[in-house]
């Protein structure tokens, strides 16, 4: 089936239904055949047909929330209430007030942030440490937003600008062997984590950023495979310290991985 | 309550704005396709916790690499429905490597009465009505192996010894099964 095409095996590769060798061969033809990539297209597309909807339960929301950083949003198959049409202004240091996203959204409770494996014992060790760094995120940020469907501005430039805004913080985030490595920056309305000096993961990782200030690590996001060198994320009014680690590409609800980079301690 | 703002925007708008990490967009995507991802990993695995992990892991995968979705070849839909069927697949195929043969295969053992195992098992799986409807259009002998394969996560080789037919000939009737799904679904209404 190598210079035919081989059209008995597509059907059977988008029932996910092939072996691995041949799954292999597959792929291998269809990433030179926009022939056979529309023909499997076109069954998936029959397939999907197959399925109606039915209501997930809501803990599924809450934990991709939770693992994406977009806490803040409330279960989206409610009715969701709509977002400030502008930025919020900044907030003074330290304000609790919530101009997230998703307006009159509490904050999600500790509750739906679970934890599916304790998190190693450097991550408590370094949860201890009180903060070295004072800093102080003005305003919710929320899930990471971007406020319209335009033209995406170049993220490097948008962060590059945040920082010389009144009221900008920025916590520089170091390696073990005291490398400054990462910056978490925010403006008051919009955070963002600069990767300064961090190489890009091998597939199926990516680095995931946590803060620090509770008992336990709670995701921000994650990020990426480093290939970019900015994303912006959601950072909570009051959030101080921060750590990087990497983690599978679809992130953990706890850290598992090497923290590479923290201002904590 | 006013909508959320992302309501109006178009499922390939929403894959951009997830690239730029916007949360509400993936918000608006799993409010629009979060139900379909569930029930079909749900279907596929029969299990609600196993599906839950899998629904998981198909937004945060979507989240971590969005640029995997090309909107120029098919619906956002379509899209996350193959990568939740591929993750339930896999996960089916290594629950059956841990606990081998158990009585779950054995139900889909050649057996005379196969014909009856598959068609009890679309009842149980509650599709909807202009779906039965549209399978019951294509023979047996084409229903058959895409039901199993398909919502049961078996490979095309475990089908074909399931249902006592030659690889070659199973493979073959579920390209030509899905041709007449395809459209026995459009006559149904359904333009997949």
């Amino acid at each position: 089936m190598t210079d035919d095409h081989p059209l008995d095996e597509l059907a059977v590769y988008a029932l996910d239904a092939l072996d691995d060798d041949e799954r292999q061969m597959v792929e291998a033809h269809l990433l030179r055949c926009p022939a056979c990539t529309a023909i499997v297209d076109e069954h998936r597309s029959t397939l999907a047909a197959l399925t109606d909807d039915e209501p997930p339960p809501p803990a599924v929301w809450q934990r991709i929330a939770a693992q994406t950083g977009a806490a803040d949003v409330p279960t989206p198959l409610a009715v969701m209430p709509s977002a400030p049409a502008a930025p919020p202004p900044p907030a003074l240091p330290g304000s609790q007030r919530g101009t997230g996203p998703a307006v009159g959204a509490p904050a999600p409770p500790t509750h739906l942030r679970p934890r599916r494996t304790e998190p190693s014992r450097r991550w408590v060790a370094i949860s201890g440490v009180a903060a070295a760094v004072a800093l102080v995120v003005g305003g919710v940020v929320g899930a990471a937003i971007a406020a319209s469907d335009d033209e995406p501005a170049n993220l490097a430039q948008l962060a590059a600008a945040a920082m010389e805004q009144p009221g900008a913080s920025v916590a520089t985030l170091a390696t073990g062997d005291g490398r400054d490595a990462a910056r978490v920056v925010t403006d008051g309305s919009t955070g963002y984590i600069v990767l300064d000096d961090l190489p890009t993961l091998p597939a199926g990782q990516a680095y995931q950023l946590w803060t620090l200030d509770g008992p336990d690590p709670v995701s921000l996001g994650v990020i990426g495979d480093g290939g970019q060198q900015v994303a912006t994320v959601g950072i909570p009014a009051g959030t101080s310290r921060f750590a990087l680690s990497t983690e599978p590409s679809a992130g953990s609800v706890a850290p598992t991985g090497d923290i590479v980079a923290s201002n904590a301690g | 309550m006013a909508a959320a703002t992302h309501d109006g925007t178009s499922d390939a708008g929403l894959a951009a704005a997830v690239a730029r990490q916007d949360g509400r967009a993936l918000a608006e995507i799993y409010r629009r396709y979060g139900g379909a991802v569930w029930s079909l990993a749900r279907r596929v695995l029969r299990d609600d916790h196993l599906a839950e992990e899998v629904c998981q892991t198909v937004f945060c995968d979507f989240w971590a690499n969005p640029g995997r979705f090309d909107a120029e070849r098919g619906s956002l839909r379509s899209w996350l429905l193959a990568q939740a069927h591929g993750r339930s697949v896999d996960t089916v195929r290594s629950e059956e490597a841990r606990r081998r043969r158990d009585e779950r295969d054995g139900r889909y053992a050649a057996t005379p009465g196969l014909e009856s195992d598959v068609e009890s098992t679309i009842q149980e799986l509650d599709l909807a009505d202009h779906v039965r409807r549209a399978l019951d259009m294509l023979v047996p002998d084409e229903r058959n192996p895409i039901v199993l394969a398909y919502f049961g996560g078996r490979s095309y080789r475990d089908t074909a010894a399931a249902l006592g037919q030659p690889e070659g000939t199973v493979k073959s009737r579920i390209r030509s099964g899905l041709g007449k799904l395809r459209r026995a679904l459009e006559a149904e209404g359904v333009t997949p």
